[in-house]
């Protein structure tokens, strides 16, 4: 009697153990993966989520669902992730602000470090320029520069808010020319877009998405350079930083996936095939760039280096303007 | 001439069975949107953002808006009925709104909710047909000295918020300041008050308070006073139609919410709560009889439920013609439009004039249908009042929470509603108004961000204020409107004819 419990028990926790470790993890995904996107819904970044998690769909035959999850600059959203179960469920949609936490400005808004966070792949980012109104008196940043040289803090522009990627790029370029222009703050690239068309500011580091690619082609702002490594295809006459006499801008937006550490190898074996695959389509491109989002595309290790480069060259000049 | 071209393009593509049926689905699901406490458009719309993608850019966004708009109608149905805003922008139709149901008159506040929600709608269709690009050019002319000068004029509306002591309802106002405090600082970036939850780093998210305040504090005082003995609110067919009377009382109101709200609806980060508060605050400065207001009076709820809708019209503006979200509603309506290859700027009008027009012809038939659907309806929601409150409350503590949640997809914003659920049941026992606690969340961090923006912009110079119009211009308004009562009276001394009882010269 007591003998066939025990090995009843044992073996039903042997097929208990059996069934489990044969795994989701062949069949994964079994079930919708959320997508962890650390905007308000309706972001630009949501809308190339959904892109990319069209063709995983297709793929996988589940679809990723997108969790909007705002707020602390990326901070919620990281948080988030970092609490979620390692099973390859749930994964982060995320850029520079959130994946080198201790790196960047108040720490301790995340409640985990760099190591904490595994990337897979990169697969886009957010490509930012350097624009005035279409009638400012400026054709070229050199002449602005000049301009502002002669006119200490009579000119404004316009940024995301202190610490920022943008804000980064202005304060450089700007410390880097000597020159006093009034900075000021706005939440998010339409309150910036209002300020540059209304006057309120007369330049501004916004991002090329969406609503001002529209603005550029309707010809109502005017890009002056763009702060990157390369010329972007759909402005090939727009200079670079560094060909106007400014030192290169080397701290991309990049945006990609990224799961906890913890998370099984199989899992990030699958999400690198799957975005490999997407992101070589024929037609990944051009959707991607028609909603305003470039295809970059790093695989792990690669992209695990960029992260470290990105978030040390950041907090160096968070460092540099003494705000960490 | 070009705009009966333009109307008549709207018309034909609006009319067309396929965007009729989609126009339909969106209203209706709006209307129910609306009508439920917590449950959102913004949510309701991101769920259905997926099943928009197997449409035609065409009929998803005209769905899409139909949600928007709809649930604007929607919103006064259960803050008449229960006192409970269905949506943030119907809080203040709770003040007026309620009592007159209190008093039998529930179907005429239901209907005149949604008359002067067409009225208001309707208008913003044809102001949106007609004047699209200027409009947005006054939106743009808005910048952070403007919005300043903007919600200093606003938060002086505080004080015709309530029907009590004055004194409470600044005590609440201050209160409500202090809450917008919560979050983090656009200019310097610290974070302040989250007492460490990161949840609160973006400050406090108004759909739940607003909920919180009135919503669940209403249940808790009904669980505690009236349980067994719900009293039913009698309310025969006759009841349904506004009188001769409330119809005249409310045709100011109408006309005057239309265009303000409109106005306000075009600025960015403006907005139908705002809007509505605002109405509700003129209607009562301007009235004949201000002390009707707060005990049943139809203007109180005719200005700000045509406001309201005025203003979600207006949203519409700068996403059209500037291709800039007004709000977190319309982005997602954006979202889907890019998702959709259709992206809104200032070509937009000429590159797509099919979606354009369509998307506008859809408003009319939209705001005709959204009137047909709420009228009959009202019959039905007001047999909603004689199910036993047993039944009904757990059914809105459910909806409310589930609501709460659905925001942001964060259990804090669950647990802030219930909090200000507590405070709004304390506040409603000793008998300290909600409204001007709203009112400051809301143009609190709105007026301390622009502020500081505006500073950035002038080096540190409050000149800034009184060398450009529109601040200038406002806050000369906002002056003579705070020492209006003191000429008033000083005016009144100087003739003694004037003087009324009760006055010492």
């Amino acid at each position: 009697m007591y003998r066939k419990m025990v090995v009843l028990i044992g073996i039903s926790v042997l097929c208990a153990v059996w069934t489990g470790a044969a795994g989701a993890q062949e069949k994964y995904p079994e079930r919708p993966v959320q997508g962890i996107v650390p905007y308000a819904a309706g972001s630009s970044t949501e809308n190339a989520v959904r892109l990319l998690g069209e063709y995983l769909q297709k793929y996988w035959g589940q679809p990723l669902v997108v969790m909007n999850k705002p707020g602390a600059v990326g901070g919620i959203g990281g948080n988030e992730l970092y609490k979620s179960k390692p099973d390859g469920y749930t994964v982060g949609m995320f850029n520079l602000t959130n994946t080198t936490p201790e790196l960047l400005m108040d720490p301790q808004r995340f409640i985990y470090k760099s190591k904490d966070l595994q990337p897979i792949v990169q697969f886009s980012g957010t490509m930012p320029i350097i624009t005035v109104k279409v009638d400012a008196p400026w054709k070229t940043l050199p002449e602005f520069i000049e301009d502002a040289k002669k006119n200490p803090n009579k000119y404004r522009w316009a940024h995301h808010g202190r610490g920022s990627p943008y804000w980064q790029i202005g304060t450089a370029l700007f410390q880097h020319a000597g020159v006093k222009v009034l900075d000021v703050p706005f939440e998010g690239d339409g309150k910036n877009l209002i300020a540059l068309l209304g006057g309120h500011v007369d330049i501004s580091v916004m991002t090329f998405a969406a609503t001002n690619r529209e603005q550029i082609k309707a010809q109502k702002i005017r890009p002056l350079a763009v702060p990157a490594a390369t010329r972007y295809d759909e402005l090939p006459d727009v200079p670079r930083v560094d060909e106007v006499g400014f030192p290169p801008h080397t701290i991309e937006i990049y945006l990609g996936v990224f799961v906890p550490k913890a998370t099984p190898k199989e899992v990030i074996e699958k999400w690198r095939a799957a975005v490999k695959r997407a992101v070589g389509e024929p037609d990944f491109k051009g959707r991607m760039n028609q909603i305003g989002f470039p295809v970059w595309y790093k695989d792990t290790a690669e992209f695990e280096e960029h992260v470290v480069k990105i978030g040390k060259a950041q907090h160096d000049l968070l460092k540099k303007f003494g705000l960490i | 001439m070009e705009i009966v071209n333009h109307l008549l393009l709207s018309f034909q593509i609006a009319l067309d069975s396929g965007n009729l049926f989609w126009c339909f689905m969106g209203c209706l699901l709006g209307t129910l949107v609306g009508v439920l406490p917590g449950l959102g458009p913004l949510a309701s719309m991101s769920l259905l953002l997926p099943i928009s993608f197997k449409l035609s850019p065409v009929h998803s966004i005209i769905m899409l808006a139909g949600i928007y708009y709809g649930a604007a109608y929607g919103g006064s149905t259960t803050s008449i009925l229960l006192n409970i805003p269905g949506e943030a922008c119907s809080m203040i139709t709770c003040l007026d709104g309620y009592q007159m149901a209190k008093k039998g008159r529930a179907g005429a506040a239901l209907g005149i909710s949604a008359i002067g929600s067409f009225i208001g709608g309707t208008f913003g269709v044809i102001l949106i047909t007609v004047l699209a690009p200027p409009l947005a050019g006054i939106a743009v002319k808005f910048g952070p000295p403007e919005y300043v000068s903007l919600m200093v004029l606003g938060l002086t509306f505080v004080t015709y918020l309530s029907s009590g002591s004055m004194v409470k309802a600044l005590m609440m106002t201050v209160f409500g300041l202090l809450l917008g405090c919560i979050g983090t600082d656009l200019v310097t970036g610290s974070i302040r008050f989250t007492m460490g939850l990161t949840g609160l780093s973006e400050g406090l998210d108004l759909v739940p308070v607003v909920m919180g305040l009135f919503g669940i504090s209403e249940v808790m005082l009904n669980i505690e006073e009236k349980m067994l003995e719900r009293e039913v609110f009698h309310t025969t067919l006759r009841g349904l139609i506004p009188n001769r009377q409330e119809f005249k009382d409310s045709a100011g109101p109408i006309a005057r919410g239309s265009v303000m709200g409109f106005f306000l609806g075009v600025l960015p980060g403006g907005g139908a709560i705002l809007a509505s508060i605002v109405s509700y605050a003129m209607e009562r400065k301007f009235s004949k009889h201000p002390e009707r207001f707060g005990t049943g009076y139809i203007a109180g709820v005719a200005g700000p439920e045509t406001a309201n809708n005025a203003a979600s019209q207006g949203a519409f503006i700068p996403l059209l013609s500037l291709g800039i979200p007004g709000n977190p509603v319309i982005a997602l309506l954006m979202g889907a439009l890019i998702i959709h290859g259709v992206t809104p700027g200032p070509l937009l009008m000429e590159t797509h004039p099919n979606l354009f027009w369509g998307v506008v012809g859809s408003m009319y038939t939209g705001n005709v249908m959204l009137v047909f659907l709420n009228l009959p309806l009202i019959s039905i929601w007001v047999k909603l009042l004689r199910v036993p409150y047993v039944l009904l409350f757990p059914v809105i503590l459910m909806l409310c929470l589930v609501g709460a949640y659905s925001i942001n997809n964060n259990i804090l914003d669950v647990f802030i509603m219930v909090f200000f659920g507590v405070v709004g049941y304390l506040m409603k026992k000793f008998e300290y108004p909600a409204a001007p606690v709203v009112l400051a969340l809301i143009l609190g961090p709105m007026l301390e961000k622009s502020l500081g923006q505006s500073l950035m912009m002038s080096n540190g110079s409050f000149r800034i204020f009184l060398t450009r119009p529109i601040p200038l211009t406002m806050l000369g308004i906002t002056f003579l409107l705070l020492v209006s009562p003191l000429l008033l009276r000083l005016w009144k001394r100087r003739r003694p004819g004037l003087l009324l009882e009760g006055q010492e010269d």
